[in-house]
């Protein structure tokens, strides 16, 4: 495993598309699949991310990166010497502008925070795609996620009847 | 994917109707039992349907503004000659007392599960009051997805003997009643209804015009407690046992004199001294929502009338109304009109699903 600066662990990363990421072994460990595998001793070598191309991979580590517990010269915490709350809203605020990407981006994203298990980065995108349709009508939300209604209309009915008050 | 996106739709009781709707795949992950569990523990807590209470008869009045409101006619109402008492309301389930004290009814209104339990006979004379709370031990249970889960009952007596408090716990695991627990020391002017709130794993009852404070249930140990109460309890009449920001025990009270709220919490020290101390004082004409009072009108009599267990949210009945309160935001909302100072809600929170789950109710 290659170590670098200040002795800080590194790891990399492959995408299926070939390109390979050097990251700290710590902001790689964000990932709980890819954390499983380092504990597990199966990360000698380059991991190879099945499934998610080097521009959705990139994003990944641009999040992990940006989520890591950071750590100060001295050895103490960030969080020690910023207030945690200040910290907190400056992640928020970073989170937002991450997000701002096209639909089939934030799919990517989510596929990519599901299958690595990264449930910051998880939470963040599916959350945004719910506020995104929560108060949109049935047929907008169908649009917006590409769903086919494959209900007839007499079992639509039946399924608002069912709860009419939801409906209103 | 689709999942993991379904699971953070809001947790308000229109979400997953509506979602359902879209498509049958969605309908088929909305309504299944798992799903749902996952949607439970991911939100954690369950949002307030409304209030039930019961002066001439059962009565539920739902909070949230459309589409969240769950009209009453949709909810499987018991028949009312029979079940005259409403006792307690936790964790999704209702319990109401029948008409001769020999029965009580566990009542599962979202869901339909209905349990009746045998009043044991040293309950059958005298003022009763009880508590039903969920007994589901797995780890990661959330409250407010009970409709499976075991479930409590606790009956609660002053025997008029020796004054002395007398309890009971129905576990419905055993389908039995436990023996009967009595308390060490009496505990009198407890008369008429009181609400239990539950802190941890302690029922606490603050009855209005006790002068020996607060009674306390620990469930795990089965014994009772009496709690001195902070200065002022025992003057006012009108106070309602809370959970305080720790955890701890906590009360509010409400002086009429000076419409004031006064949020006390209990403390108790390395040394295992236990002391009151009040947090936080609110002026009830800073709430928004709540009627003014008008200079040289008549003062209008003030009272807290429930508590929304884990929240900050009391009802207040005022001037002819009853008005849910957020203590943290100072907001408030008119509920309903009622002439009954005395009336009690009982808040009622839980998660809703769509789909038939009658199969999957506990059925004892």
């Amino acid at each position: 495993m290659a170590t670098r600066e200040a002795g800080k662990k590194m790891i990399m990363l492959k995408s299926p598309d070939g390109m390979e990421f050097e990251v700290e072994e710590a902001v790689a460990m964000e990932s709980q699949t890819i954390r499983k595998m380092i504990e597990d001793d199966c990360a000698d070598t380059a991991i190879l991310i099945p499934n998610i191309n080097s521009k959705i991979l990139s994003r990944v580590i641009e999040y992990c990166n940006k989520h890591v517990p950071t750590t100060g010269a001295t050895g103490a915490a960030a969080s020690d010497t910023v207030a945690p709350a200040a910290l907190a809203e400056d992640l928020k605020i970073w989170d937002a502008e991450f997000i701002k990407v096209n639909r089939a981006t934030r799919f990517d994203l989510i596929q990519a925070a599901s299958y690595l298990n990264i449930k910051g980065l998880l939470d963040l995108t599916s959350q945004t795609t719910i506020d995104t349709i929560s108060d949109n009508s049935l047929e907008e939300i169908r649009s917006f996620l590409s769903t086919k209604n494959d209900y007839l209309p007499e079992e639509e009915q039946t399924i608002r009847r069912e709860n009419q008050w939801a409906f209103q | 994917m689709l999942t993991e996106i379904l699971l953070r739709l809001p947790p308000q009781p229109s979400s997953l109707p509506r979602a359902s709707a879209v498509c049958k795949r969605w309908r088929d992950l909305l309504t299944d039992p798992g799903f749902f569990r996952r949607f439970c523990t991911h939100h954690r807590y369950p949002p307030l349907l409304g209030v039930f209470q019961c002066h001439d008869q059962l009565e539920f009045t739902p909070v949230p503004a459309a589409p969240d409101r769950i009209p009453p006619a949709s909810l499987d109402l018991p028949n009312r000659d029979l079940w005259v008492r409403l006792l307690g309301c936790r964790h999704g389930r209702i319990l109401i007392l029948n008409r001769v004290h020999t029965e009580v009814l566990v009542w599962d209104p979202i869901f339909g599960g209905q349990h009746h339990v045998p009043v044991p006979p040293e309950f059958n004379l005298g003022y009763i009051n009880a508590a039903v709370l969920c007994a589901a031990r797995d780890q990661g249970h959330v409250h407010g997805n009970c409709y499976s889960t075991p479930f409590k009952v606790i009956l609660l007596l002053m025997r008029r003997s020796d004054g002395r408090p007398l309890a009971s716990i129905y576990s419905s695991e055993t389908d039995t009643w436990g023996g009967l627990i009595s308390a060490e020391v009496p505990y009198r002017h407890c008369y008429g209804t009181c609400i239990s709130t539950l802190v941890g794993n302690v029922l606490y009852w603050s009855y209005p015009y006790t002068k020996e404070g607060i009674l306390g249930f620990d469930l795990e140990q089965q014994n009772f407690d009496v709690l001195e109460g902070p200065s002022g309890m025992y003057r006012c009449h009108n106070h309602q046992i809370i959970q305080a920001d720790d955890e701890t025990v906590g009360l509010e009270m409400l002086s009429d004199n000076d419409q004031k709220i006064q949020m006390w919490e209990r403390k108790v020290n390395c040394h295992g001294v236990a002391s009151w101390v009040q947090w936080k004082t609110i002026e009830m004409h800073k709430i928004l929502g709540l009627p003014r009072q008008v200079e040289g009108e008549k003062a209008s009599l003030e009272f807290i009338r429930g508590y929304v267990e884990d929240t900050d949210m009391i009802f207040l009945y005022v001037k002819g109304s009853v008005y849910v309160v957020q203590l943290k935001s100072m907001q408030s909302r008119k509920l309903f009109e009622v002439s009954n100072t005395r009336i009690y809600c009982h808040s009622f929170r839980c998660f809703y699903a769509p789909g038939d789950y009658s199969s999957l109710v506990l059925v004892l």
